[in-house]
C-alpha cells in the first residue's frame, strides 16, 4: 500500500495543489475536445439526438472505478483512505433534480460552463454569472436552509455497504449497466441521430 | 444551478464522476436525479434546441 500518495504523507498541500492544477489542465482540455464547451450538444443528450453525455460520464465512471478497483486488489491503493463523500439523502435528491433542470435549460452544467467560458461563450459566461449568483444565494440564505442541507445524513456509505454485497459485485454491476448503456445510445442514436447538431 | 450544486455537496464532476466511481450512494442518488430532472423538464424547452 503506497497510495492514495496524498494520505501517506508523499506531497503537502502546496504540492497537492499543482496537481490538481495540472489534472484540472488535462480535465479542461479533454471536454473541450469532447465538445462538452457546447450547450446544444450538452442538451442534445435530453433529446436523445447525442449520447455523447451518457457515454463519456460513463467511460470516466468506469476507468476510474475500475482502476481503483484494481489497484486495489494489487495492494497499490488503499480504498479504504480515499475520501467518500457523505450521502444526505434529500438534499442531494433535491439538489440533483434541480440542476438536473438547469442542465436542461441552460445547456450546461457547472464544469463544462467553465469550458465554455473559456472558449469565449456569451451563453457560457451568463450561465456561469448564474451560477455563482447561486452559490451567493445559497450562501445568504445558509441559516434557513442549513436544517436541510444536514437531513437524512446516512455517513460515507457506498452502494456495496447499502446493499450489503462485495465490491467487485458492484463494479461488474456497473460495468454491465455501463455497456448496456452504451450498447442503447448506439441504437438510439441511430434512429435518432440525424438532428446531430454541430457548432 | 449554484444552489443545486450547493445542496448536493457537488455538481457533475465531483459528485455524478468522482463520486459514482467511488459508488458513493448519494452521489449516485444525484446522478439519477440529475437525470431525471433533465429529461422531465426536456419537453418544456424543447424549442429552444430544437
Amino acid at each position: 500500500m503506497n497510495a492514495p500518495f496524498y494520505k501517506y504523507g508523499l506531497f503537502q498541500d502546496e504540492v497537492s495543489l499543482v496537481v490538481a492544477f495540472v489534472i484540472g489542465i488535462g480535465f479542461g482540455f479533454f471536454l473541450e475536445r469532447g465538445g462538452f464547451g457546447n450547450g446544444r450538444k450538452l442538451a442534445a443528450q435530453f433529446y436523445f439526438t447525442d449520447m455523447t453525455v451518457l457515454k463519456v460520464m460513463f467511460t470516466a465512471i468506469v476507468t476510474a472505478m475500475v482502476g481503483l478497483y484494481y489497484l486495489s486488489v494489487f495492494g497499490v491503493v488503499d480504498l479504504a483512505l480515499v475520501y467518500v463523500n457523505p450521502t444526505y439523502l434529500l438534499p442531494q435528491v433535491l439538489g440533483g433534480l434541480i440542476l438536473g433542470i438547469g442542465f436542461v435549460i441552460g445547456g450546461y452544467c457547472p464544469g463544462t460552463s467553465c469550458v465554455a467560458v473559456s472558449t469565449g461563450r456569451i451563453d457560457g459566461l451568463v450561465y456561469l454569472l448564474g451560477i455563482v449568483a447561486g452559490i451567493f444565494v445559497f450562501g445568504e440564505a445558509y441559516p434557513l436552509v442549513k436544517g436541510f442541507y444536514f437531513a437524512t445524513p446516512m455517513g460515507q456509505i457506498t452502494l456495496p455497504q447499502l446493499f450489503n454485497l462485495p465490491y467487485g459485485v458492484l463494479v461488474f454491476a456497473v460495468v454491465a449497466m455501463a455497456l448496456g448503456a452504451f450498447a442503447a445510445a448506439e441504437w438510439g442514436e441511430k434512429k435518432l441521430g440525424s438532428r446531430i447538431v454541430e457548432n | 444551478m449554484g444552489i443545486g450544486a450547493k445542496l448536493a455537496r457537488g455538481c457533475t464532476s465531483g459528485q455524478a464522476l468522482t463520486g459514482g466511481a467511488l459508488l458513493g450512494v448519494g452521489s449516485w442518488a444525484f446522478m439519477l436525479t440529475v437525470f431525471a430532472g433533465a429529461y422531465a423538464t426536456a419537453y418544456f424547452v424543447r424549442r429552444q434546441w430544437t
